[in-house]
């Protein structure tokens, strides 16, 4: 804002902040005006959607978590939105970062470059060595775990990602857990196919009916073996949701990161 | 508590506004996130709170870095 063609100080600046301060106090003041009598108010929030999601939540989705219940069952197409919104996010980000012209190479300000990759030190050695598979286990607990303690898909997505980002940091040049000359563990090839086959699951599952079906295949399932699977049959579908969520947005977010980190041009 | 918390808030953002040093921006938004997922679970919403440590001071402090990697570090205006 200050270094216009108008040098970094005049009249013509000046007045430009005064206009931003008049704007930012407008507008503070009219966010108070609408939420003041709101908050400050006598009259009783009203409870009708608390009280019926609190009796009936646990029978109706089999959820013990709520959170979970509602997002994931009570309103389930709110969160395929929300997946999509992120899926095309992701798809913009990713191309935007493919396309940066001549991506630094990562020793420029003075890291050890060595043949190890980028920028090592003992720190990042440790971190990555020693605290990814543990971040990328918490991640799938929290991802496994959601209808029942806080958490979810997209948290435990998130997490993983985390782990995801501390092998991509730590990687030896042309690692990332290479399985074979074409396929590596971590590599932006793996992540991107990950991530396909987790959206069509959450693509199927948000048909009308599949949730039904797939409760009805796990009882079906557990009668054939001789196991009563009523409980678990119910929230079958919050638990798949769960893991095509938190796979799908993990590895989309672990493959921005990782091409971020310039993990595709090895 | 959350007053407190709160004031720390508003002091952090409003340092990561003047901040000179981009980085010294990103690490008090950083700031920030982790201070706002506290309140939310001391305001008894967990969910909320993981999602924001997760996204707040790990993926989004990365995405900053990463862009102030590839352009300046100084604000020069």
């Amino acid at each position: 804002m200050g270094d216009t063609q108008y040098g970094t100080d005049g009249p013509l600046v000046r007045r430009g902040k005064l206009l931003s301060a008049a704007t930012g106090l407008a507008a503070a003041s009219l966010a108070l005006a609408v939420l003041a009598p709101v908050v400050m108010s006598d009259v009783d929030w009203p409870t009708a959607a608390r009280d019926t999601i609190a009796a009936d939540g646990y029978a109706a989705t089999g959820a013990t978590n709520l959170v979970s219940a509602i997002y994931l069952g009570y309103r389930a197409f709110d969160t395929l939105g929300e997946t999509i919104v992120l899926l095309v996010a992701l798809a913009g980000s990713v191309a935007l970062v493919a396309s940066t012209p001549g991506r630094p190479d990562l020793d420029r300000d003075g890291g050890p470059a060595d043949s190890r990759g980028p920028g090592h030190t003992d720190i990042i050695n440790v971190i990555a060595g020693k605290l990814a598979p543990i971040v990328l286990l918490f991640g799938t607990y929290v991802m496994l775990y959601g209808h029942t303690s806080p958490g979810g898909g997209f948290q435990g997505g998130v997490v993983l990602a985390s782990g995801v980002i501390f092998i991509a940091i730590g990687r030896r040049a042309g690692g990332i857990g290479r399985i074979s000359p074409s396929i590596t563990a971590f590599g932006p090839r793996t992540l991107s196919v990950i991530e396909a086959i987790a959206f069509a699951t959450v693509l199927a599952l948000s048909f009308p009916g599949s949730g039904a079906a797939l409760a009805g295949l796990i009882e079906a399932t557990g009668a054939s073996a001789g196991v009563a699977a009523k409980g678990v049959a119910a929230v079958g579908p919050i638990i798949a949701l769960n893991i095509g969520i938190g796979l799908k947005v993990g590895s989309g977010v672990a493959l921005l990161c990782v091409m971020m980190l310039g993990g595709d041009q090895e | 508590m959350i007053e407190a918390i709160l004031a720390i808030v508003v002091a952090a953002s409003i340092y990561a506004i003047l901040a000179r040093d981009l980085l010294h921006g990103v690490i008090a938004l950083s700031v920030t996130s982790v201070l706002s997922a506290s309140i939310f679970f001391l305001a008894s919403a967990p969910d909320v709170a993981i999602t924001e440590a997760a996204v707040g001071a790990g993926l989004s402090t990365i995405i900053f870095v990463w862009a102030i990697r590839n352009t300046e570090r100084t604000d020069r205006s």
